[in-house]
């Protein structure tokens, strides 16, 4: 997982504060920091690597032209209010109509051993993201978050901006339309053999 | 306790035991201790976190070459827009709020900013209302007229 910074430190405030006086230098750096986990994140909830790539640029975009208004006031730390960016512009394309750009079309397949080791090892993962992409948006959003951005049940409440116990009803029933579907497709597959 | 059990508890509090209350975790563990199918649950389960715990893999990677592309498209684009700053009419308002923040926490935030603007409103009312009163109006008990009865009482004046 890429490494990315715990919360929104005095190193990133100054950087807001150095944007927000139109400093380029600062927003490399800001970015330098925080791109990484954005574009993870993006990656992970959309699923789609060009959608994932216009996300992360369009949330940093959002960054450069808001921070002469961002506040630090300790309710809207920089880290909760960029993942919240992130993860309603990844709903928003979910709920647009889908159309699949050509390269993500699959790979050609390579029949080389390397390639097929690679193929066995992501089998189980290649699963897990088909089953999460199939559940409701919110659910995989969440799940997303307390997993693999392993934000706290709280930060998760404030990046979906609903309560903390909606947030442990999302992950519930996340969890339980996750396991329905590996068990579905694991009984599709037991019959294919 | 039964697999069913297990199961549902391992939905609401996930594949981790430690983090599960006191009581189930007991129970769980006396079923995980004499079912085999009960332990391939939790297996089960704890693989699935674990995977969603892992970067996609593949193609979608984040790679160095991938952030540095995106980075100088996003960094190419900032030059040529403009930041969205607070308009000069509102900086005031902006600057008590931020004030606000500073010193501290709860209601004064929002009530320094909505009290500075109740000022601002009151005093734009005040210099822009018409100089001639239609004769319907009651003049006397106008707030504008109030609002001069008080200033002329020499009550702000001390």
């Amino acid at each position: 997982m890429a490494e990315f910074p715990d919360r929104c430190g005095p190193e990133d405030r100054i950087l807001i504060a150095g944007i927000a006086q139109g400093n380029h230098e600062a927003f490399q750096r800001l970015m330098g920091r925080h791109l990484p986990f954005v574009l993870a994140l993006a990656q992970r909830l959309i699923g789609r690597r060009a959608d994932a790539d216009e996300i992360a640029q369009e949330a940093f975009l959002r960054v450069w032209t808001t921070a002469p208004r961002w506040r630090q006031d300790g309710e809207a730390q920089f880290r909760t209010w960029l993942y919240r960016v992130v993860v309603n512009l990844c709903l928003d394309r979910q709920r647009r109509p889908k159309t699949a750009p050509l390269e993500d079309a699959g790979d050609v397949f390579d029949p080389r051993p390397d390639s097929l080791e690679l193929v066995a090892a992501s089998e189980t993962e290649r699963l897990i993201a088909r089953a999460l992409d199939e559940l409701p948006p919110k659910q995989k959003a969440a799940l997303v978050l307390c997993y693999y951005s392993e934000v706290s049940g709280a930060e998760a409440a404030r990046i979906l901006e609903v309560s903390e116990s909606a947030v442990e009803s999302l992950l519930v029933r996340g969890r339980r339309g996750l396991r329905q579907r590996l068990e579905a497709f694991a009984g599709i597959k037991r019959m294919e053999t | 306790m039964r697999s069913t059990e297990l199961s549902a508890l391992i939905d609401t509090y996930g594949a981790a035991l430690e983090r599960w209350p006191m009581a189930q975790r007991t129970r769980a563990a006396a079923l995980l201790e004499a079912s085999e199918s009960a332990r391939s649950l939790l297996a089960q389960a704890q693989a699935i976190e674990c995977g969603l715990r892992r970067p996609p893999a593949g193609c979608d990677a984040v790679t160095a070459e991938r952030l540095e592309r995106i980075a100088a498209m996003v960094a190419a684009k900032a030059k040529t827009m403009p930041q969205d700053r607070p308009g000069p009419g509102l900086r005031p308002i902006a600057w008590l709020g931020a004030f606000a923040a500073e010193i501290g926490s709860g209601w004064l935030r929002f009530s320094m900013p909505m009290a500075a603007g109740a000022v601002l409103g009151i005093l734009v009312g005040h210099y822009s209302v018409d100089p001639v009163v239609p004769p319907v109006a009651p003049q006397g008990t106008s707030f504008v007229s109030l609002l001069e009865m008080f200033y002329t009482s020499g009550l702000f004046q001390s």
